[in-house]
């Protein structure tokens, strides 16, 4: 069965694409975001994208380096952020 | 054919700055883009590059036309050409001190480079910009172009890399209703009390600077030390906060600390890793309050300022703003010039900042020399008369402490210097 995380992690990649990374031939949802030119202002504009295209609100223990480091990073957290937490 | 480009809203903001400047005698408003180069320039390859992007770049000598109650824009033809002057100076000229009198006296050309050679083999390169056509960033574009055409002597340049501005969604009435958020936004900032160093009224003074540069080791722990606010994310926060200190240090020492500290940040609306657009001023910006209790604490005020970065953020100001610049470009420039110093008390601002991130992060070398390191040097209109600047190359920050002479002493920029080095580093 396909990791769950790599729709989301293929979606946000091609919303990245579009809005806020210009990115070469290769690049793909384990590639390194922040080599790519990843700063403080694309962060928080990655941030309100996921609220819009995805429904997610990252909490703010996600809010981290290795959250942002890479597409499936990202998709990974916006799934954890969706899942209820356990009782 | 005539062509007609329209300035941008940054590039309308920047002319009416300019135009203030040019009335009150303090010059041009320009930009030097400074690189540190090792062994093995190839002049000719180099000057061979620079031609190749200046005739591709017809823009940057097109004649400025604005008519009244429309949109300020540049006209030229197919026939158009620019020149970027290359002058190869001989040994033992100071870069500093160089770059202090290009900043001052660099003549009509958009672009101009210098060429500093060394006895040790180095060298260094001072391009000079005229910053309402370009913006940092699209200074370190112009670079990373005539870098690639130099490698390759058969590359043709990409014919006059601008853009149209973005396009803005909607028609006038949700354009109008941005702009409005952005005003309540600005009169909000505005009804608290705001100083420059320079004091309200435009003053005639040469464009000053200073470097404060930290090593490999020093720029690892300064940024280990703002990770606890940053989490190594929103380093804007932190910057911003230490330049707003940097600035309390002197009207402390003056006696005379303002209500508050307001500042932009520019908002890139190039894609980040994108080629082009090269002209043009294709940013946006965040404006900035932090009052005088919560400038007190640094790590106080970063954590105040990131608050606002995401309310901000969320609210699309940068968006708003962009929105508001794009509808004011139909002003006469007396007119802008009112709005926004009538609304400041003259200052304009308390001070201009900007962190452009990786310095040139595309470029390794250029003309066969490998780039060891490099900044810019924006020079400053008083009001606000000062400004700070940073950047990063090879792990080492350089911040650009730049100011209009009279608008404060040596003494002052002196501590603030030390300040910036302290709140950057701890005691």
């Amino acid at each position: 069965m396909q990791d769950p995380t790599i729709p989301i992690a293929e979606r946000l990649l091609a919303r990245i694409r579009t809005d806020l990374i210009e990115t070469s031939d290769g690049f793909g949802i384990d590639s390194d975001l922040f080599a790519a030119g990843l700063d403080s202002m694309s962060i928080m504009q990655l941030t309100l994208l996921i609220e819009e295209e995805f429904g997610a609100h990252l909490p703010d223990r996600l809010i981290t380096r290795d959250t942002f480091s890479t597409a499936r990073q990202i998709a990974a957290a916006i799934r954890e952020s969706r899942t209820p937490p356990a009782r | 054919m005539k062509l007609r480009t329209p300035l941008s809203g940054a590039d309308a903001f920047l002319l009416a700055v300019e135009r203030m400047m040019l009335a009150s005698g303090q010059g041009r408003h320009l930009g030097l883009t400074v690189l540190e180069l090792g062994p093995g320039f190839d002049a000719a390859r180099f000057r061979s590059a620079v031609e190749r992007i200046a005739t591709a770049s017809p823009l940057a000598a097109a004649r400025l036309r604005h008519p009244l109650a429309r949109v300020p824009h540049w006209v030229w033809s197919d026939e158009t050409r620019a020149t970027f002057p290359v002058t190869a100076h001989a040994l033992g000229i100071d870069r500093d001190p160089f770059s202090e009198t290009r900043l001052n006296h660099a003549g009509d050309e958009p672009v101009r480079f210098d060429v500093l050679p060394r006895a040790d083999g180095t060298t260094t390169l001072v391009m000079c910009w005229r910053h309402f056509l370009l913006d940092g960033r699209g200074a370190e574009l112009l670079l990373a172009a005539v870098a690639r055409l130099a490698a390759d002597p058969a590359a043709t340049a990409l014919e006059n890399s601008w853009g149209p501005p973005p396009t803005r969604a909607g028609g006038w009435r949700a354009r109008l209703g941005e702009a409005e958020n952005f005003k309540d936004h600005f009169y909000k900032n505005a009804r608290v009390g705001i100083d420059s160093l320079s004091g309200p009224e435009p003053r005639a003074g040469s464009a000053r600077f200073a470097l404060e540069q930290f090593s490999v080791e020093e720029t690892s722990r300064l940024a280990e030390r703002a990770s606890t606010i940053t989490r190594g994310l929103f380093s804007l926060a932190w910057f911003l906060a230490v330049t707003m200190r940097a600035h309390r240090a002197v009207f402390q020492k003056r006696g005379a600390e303002p209500d508050s500290y307001q500042a932009s940040c520019a908002v890139q609306e190039r894609k980040r890793g994108a080629r082009h657009p090269i002209w043009q001023n294709r940013v946006s910006q965040l404006f900035f309050c932090l009052r005088r209790d919560e400038a007190a604490d640094l790590e106080n005020a970063a954590r105040t300022l990131h608050e606002q970065f995401t309310t901000l953020s969320q609210a699309r100001m940068p968006h708003a703003f962009a929105t508001m610049t794009g509808l004011f470009r139909r002003m006469p420039t007396s007119w802008y010039l009112r709005f926004i110093r009538g609304n400041s008390g003259g200052h304009i601002t308390s001070f201009f900042y900007s962190h452009t991130g990786q310095f040139l992060p595309e470029c390794e070398e250029i003309a066969s020399a490998k780039i060891n390191d490099g900044w810019h040097i924006p020079s400053v209109s008083a009001p606000p008369g000062t400004g700070i600047f940073f950047s990063e190359r090879g792990g080492r920050l350089t911040a650009t402490i730049s100011w209009r002479a009279g608008a404060v002493t040596e003494d002052e920029i002196a501590l603030m210097r030390a300040t910036l080095r302290e709140d950057l580093l701890g005691r």
